[in-house]
């Protein structure tokens, strides 16, 4: 059975993700924020500003350092909702094969409200094609920079897609593992991990922002 | 005021007082937060206050907010309970219980020498600035103690200059 976005969407946009009398918002393992893309933005962009001007080991060392933020998203956000019980009961019946929970995943990011992502191509244990219309990250970019002379900036997008791929054909999040530091460290930084690319971007002129997981 | 969140169902994007929101878990916040830290050194702080105080001034001002609004908008968000009541023309003390970001941190770090609510202290800082209607500039926001650094809450001296 294929998996309906819509009705995953649909599904996700009925459960209380609002703050509780302490203001907080337990879901999934996790304590949620519904949070301001322009802060992202922002804060993400001066660091990455910042390190044009010193150079290409302060830019290479930036890039990953955001890239690895969106690992660790991927890990306990995906993660977590994939071992959740929300998931059995949306997704539960529409999962057939591992291949399913690849676009599960990606119907629950389109949820999130990160942008529409789709996924374009998945060849099972090698690699992942995702092709985002909106991601915040490249909107942000443009509205604050203009067309952007540093490249692609779809960091967190990089490190979701990386993990995606990790978390389903590196590890097997179906058997629902624990989450814990050591699972993080076999499936990030372990010998053949997937890792995130984006390999065009709207805020450098792409129309969409294309991303490749692969080893 | 009932937080009014619009959810785009064909662009996937939601909205509230004309900003975009996105669903983050706390390690992401504090991953992000210790990556720019980490990477900018001092002058981390001063990015990740600033980021926060000019989104949320001009959502304050958006949605013409008061202080129960600003109040309400902050816990429906997810990010603790803040109180403002103690602020008068001149500034005050503002107070979080529950911060996310403090709460967030020592989970995943443990404590720290230094407040870590500097998200929070710009979305204070913006909330004033738009309430008063006076530029940012004219809004000085610092924590002066945090869940982070050992204290019970979280603590933040305002001053209206």
């Amino acid at each position: 059975m294929a998996v309906d976005q819509e009705a995953v969407v649909s599904a996700l946009g009925t459960l209380p993700l609002t703050g509780n009398e302490e203001g907080l918002i337990p879901a999934f393992g996790l304590y949620l924020t519904r949070h301001y893309a322009a802060y992202y933005n922002d804060a993400s962009y001066a660091y990455l500003h910042a390190a044009h001007a010193q150079g290409d080991e302060a830019v290479k060392t930036a890039r990953s350092a955001l890239i690895e933020a969106g690992h660790i998203c991927a890990f306990n956000t995906f993660g977590g909702i994939m071992v959740s019980q929300e998931w059995e009961a949306v997704l539960g019946p529409m999962l057939d094969s591992r291949d399913d929970w690849v676009h599960g995943i990606v119907a629950v990011i389109n949820a999130l409200g990160w942008g529409k992502w789709r996924v374009d191509s998945l060849t099972a244990n090698e690699e992942l094609r995702v092709s985002i219309a909106n991601t915040y990250e490249s909107t942000g970019y443009l509205a604050s920079h203009g067309q952007s002379e540093v490249g692609c900036v779809c960091f967190l997008a990089a490190g979701g897609v990386a993990g995606i791929m990790n978390l389903l054909y590196h590890g097997d999040i179906m058997s629902k593992p624990a989450l814990s530091q050591a699972y993080y460290d076999e499936l990030f930084r372990g010998t053949g991990a997937f890792v995130g690319e984006e390999t065009a971007c709207r805020a450098a002129g792409a129309e969409r922002c294309e991303l490749i997981a692969r080893r | 005021m009932t937080v009014d969140v619009q959810f785009d169902a064909e662009a996937n994007v939601a909205t509230c007082g004309g900003e975009s929101l996105v669903f983050h878990c706390h390690y992401y916040n504090c991953a992000l937060h210790k990556a720019i830290e980490d990477g900018m050194g001092p002058d981390a702080a001063a990015v990740l206050q600033s980021s926060a105080a000019r989104v949320i001034e001009r959502q304050i001002r958006a949605l013409s907010a008061g202080r129960a609004e600003v109040e309400e908008l902050f816990s429906t968000l997810g990010f603790g309970k803040l109180n403002l009541s103690s602020l008068n023309a001149d500034g005050g003390e503002a107070v979080i219980h529950g911060s996310h970001y403090a709460m967030g941190w020592t989970a995943l770090h443990g404590d720290r020498e230094t407040p870590v609510c500097l998200f929070p202290a710009g979305f204070i800082q913006g909330a004033v600035s738009a309430m008063r209607d006076l530029p940012l500039d004219r809004i000085k926001v610092a924590e002066s103690r945090c869940y982070a650094a050992g204290a019970g809450d979280c603590r933040f001296k305002v001053e209206v200059l």
